[in-house]
């Protein structure tokens, strides 16, 4: 069974107004598990929109979506937030750590959203640290990292529930290159560990750590090695 | 959950210290308010309790107009005017089988003066030296109360209360006042003894009247100024009887001897329960007041909850990717607010404790801090906290996860 499965997704953004603009145009895909896939594409093609909608952040207009079996468009608004903390890892562009905790607690967050105990937290959340290779940074705020080394904190974060799918938009953009490919070797480790991974980026350099590639342009997502 | 939310808060207000003190302020300044006047009322409560109940529960003071309203309530301004009791009704109420004590006050309007010394103020009371067993408030501290015999001979002899006593005869001691003359309505009085009191006088009906205080006896008063009244009755009803009952026989007595019903008897849980229903309403009264700055502090909590719910925008999307409900959301930014709010509850404890300390050492009035009112004002701070923090916390947990990532 896939991880997840979307068919003829569509996603429009202002409909009904002037400025409508259609942002998914039937998009269809699905994803295996231990799969790390990429997709590219230019700007503004859609990338994001579709790893928000896959990411439980954001709904489809129409089509459907299942996620481990459980069709997601035809649930409650109020189940979402609990399938996301389960099913779905995120790490952004920006790493988005909060800068008033410090790197255990921002990797503690989504356990305590899951209402870990909290001693199993302090396990889960050093285990993480040792996997991304930070346990001497346990106690740093963030403001005092390094970039690789926020992505790093960003990836253990994405972790710590054992999520079924991680999805990474532009995980490098912010990074130089030596710190990108860091990033990108550890994500490559974790999925040959069996994590099933979604990566969305410009550099085709990135791109080819995955296995499987997808390109999305104007809101039309095709298969294949097509270069951006 | 609740304690990572408690800790949570704690770190954001941390960052805004400047910040988190100013809008608690108003809640600070708040509770306080809260505190030191309750205290304050039910220090004054209890003083005046304590008083009353020094008189004894055998007592009944009787006082002219009726105090009592119809609904029950009580009307002060009855109790001013010409008084309508007299010398006969002593004589009658006397009579009465219950009762074993009687004794008149009086009032002369009259300014007392020694040398080029004036007491101005001060209350010119003709009372009988029994006065002196029913109210047990006075402390003799020179000389002698004047005599049932001197009252009977109409003898020109004077009590002095302190501050009388420090108006007529400034840098005396008080030994040095007896033997010395006070001339009250153009006739001297010789001085036989001063007393002092810390308490106010509720056989006068309140107020601060032992302080002035220059008595005189009775009949001589009556013998200068045929037209002092009988402001007063105090009774004395034996042990065994009951005081209500004896109150009644009092009241249908006067009411026989006057044809009309213009006399207020008292008991001591008359004048227990008048006081209770006095103080109780300003309390309400100044509860109210200050639960305006508490309404102020609210304002001032939601204001900076909102400003907050912006700055952090971006953090509240992070929490919703990560897995965190609406209702994780709105608890988070509730349990700042409530804290907010609860901090300057404790802090203006704190200050009300101080507070009362100085007021007390000042002003010599009691204040009493006790944990009901404590936890009645920490009761409002959560309750500001939650009613001023509902609106920002909502808005917070309505927030898109997508813009508020995306928010710069
Ligand atoms: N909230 C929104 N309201 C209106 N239009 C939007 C909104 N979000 C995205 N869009 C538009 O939808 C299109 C797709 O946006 P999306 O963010 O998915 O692009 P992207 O492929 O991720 O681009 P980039 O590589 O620059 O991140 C863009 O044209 C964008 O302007
Ligand atoms: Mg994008």
């Amino acid at each position: 069974m896939p991880i997840l499965r979307l068919e003829n997704i569509n996603k429009s953004y202002n409909q009904d107004t002037p400025t409508a603009f259609q942002a998914l145009k039937n998009v269809s895909f699905s994803v295996e598990p231990g799969e790390f896939i990429s997709i590219m594409g230019p700007s503004g093609s859609g990338k994001s929109t579709l790893l928000n909608i896959i990411g439980i952040l954001d709904v489809a207009d129409t089509g459907s979506y299942q996620l481990n079996g459980v069709e997601i468009t035809s649930l409650g608004k109020s189940r979402l937030p609990a399938i996301r903390r389960k099913e779905i890892g995120f790490i952004f562009q920006t790493f988005n750590l909060l800068p008033r905790l410090s790197v255990f607690q921002n990797v503690q967050m989504p356990l305590m959203y899951s209402r870990v105990q909290s001693n199993k937290q302090k396990d889960r959340v050093d285990e993480l640290l040792g996997l991304v290779k930070l346990t001497q940074r346990r106690n740093y705020l963030p403001t005092k990292l390094s970039g690789g080394e926020k992505q790093r904190v960003a990836i253990a974060r994405a972790l710590a529930n054992n999520p079924s799918i991680i999805l990474a938009d532009e995980p490098t953009g912010n990074l130089d290159s030596k710190s990108g490919r860091e990033i990108m070797e550890a994500l490559a480790e974790l999925n040959r560990q069996g994590r099933t991974i979604l990566l969305v980026t410009h550099d085709q350099n990135i791109a080819d750590f995955a296995q499987r590639h997808f390109f999305m342009a104007d809101g039309v997502l095709t298969e294949g090695g097509q270069k951006s | 959950m609740i304690f990572s939310n408690i800790k949570m808060a704690l770190v954001s207000l941390k960052v805004s210290k400047m910040r988190s003190f100013l809008t608690m302020l108003g809640i600070i300044i708040g509770v306080m308010q809260i505190i030191v006047l309750i205290g304050l009322g039910q220090g004054i409560k209890q003083d005046i309790t304590n008083e009353i109940t020094q008189l004894g529960s055998n007592i009944l003071i009787v006082i002219s107009g009726k105090v009592q309203n119809s609904q029950g309530g009580f009307n002060p301004s009855a109790a001013i005017g010409a008084s309508t009791l007299t010398e006969a009704d002593l004589t009658a109420l006397k009579k009465l089988p219950d009762i074993v004590g009687v004794t008149p006050i009086g009032i002369m309007t009259a300014v007392p003066s020694a040398g080029n010394n004036q007491a101005q103020g001060a209350m010119v009371l003709a009372i009988e030296p029994s006065f002196f067993e029913f109210t047990k408030t006075y402390n003799l501290t020179a000389g002698r109360l004047f005599t049932q015999s001197e009252n009977d001979q109409y003898a020109k002899t004077v009590v002095l209360g302190k501050d009388a006593c420090a108006a007529l005869f400034p840098n005396e001691e008080a030994v040095n006042v007896l033997g010395k003359t006070v001339t009250i309505s153009k006739v001297d009085f010789t001085v036989v003894g001063t007393v002092e009191t810390a308490q106010t006088n509720s056989l006068m009906g309140g107020g601060n009247t032992s302080i002035g205080l220059v008595a005189i006896p009775f009949k001589t008063a009556k013998s200068i100024n045929p037209n002092t009244q009988i402001f007063r009755i105090g009774l004395k009803a034996s042990d065994n009887a009951d005081v209500k009952v004896v109150a009644k026989e009092v009241q249908a007595k006067l009411q026989e001897l006057h044809g009309a019903d213009d006399t207020t008897v008292f008991t001591q849980n008359d004048l227990l329960k008048v006081v209770d229903n006095v103080l109780g309403l300003i309390t309400k009264a100044i509860v109210g007041l200050a639960s305006i700055s508490l309404l102020v502090g609210g304002i001032g909590i939601m204001n900076i909850m909102l400003v907050a719910v912006m700055e952090r925008t971006r953090e509240i999307g992070l929490r919703k990717a990560v897995g965190a409900s609406g209702s994780h959301i709105l608890t988070q930014f509730l349990t700042e607010s409530v804290i907010l709010s609860l901090l300057g509850g404790i802090v203006g404890v704190g200050l009300a404790a101080v507070v009362s300390f100085v007021v007390k050492k000042q002003f010599d009035l009691s204040i009493i801090v006790n944990v009901q009112s404590i936890i009645i004002a920490m009761g409002f701070s959560v309750a500001v906290g939650i009613i001023f923090g509902i609106a920002p916390a909502t808005k917070a947990a309505r927030k898109n996860p997508i813009e508020a990532l995306r928010y710069e």
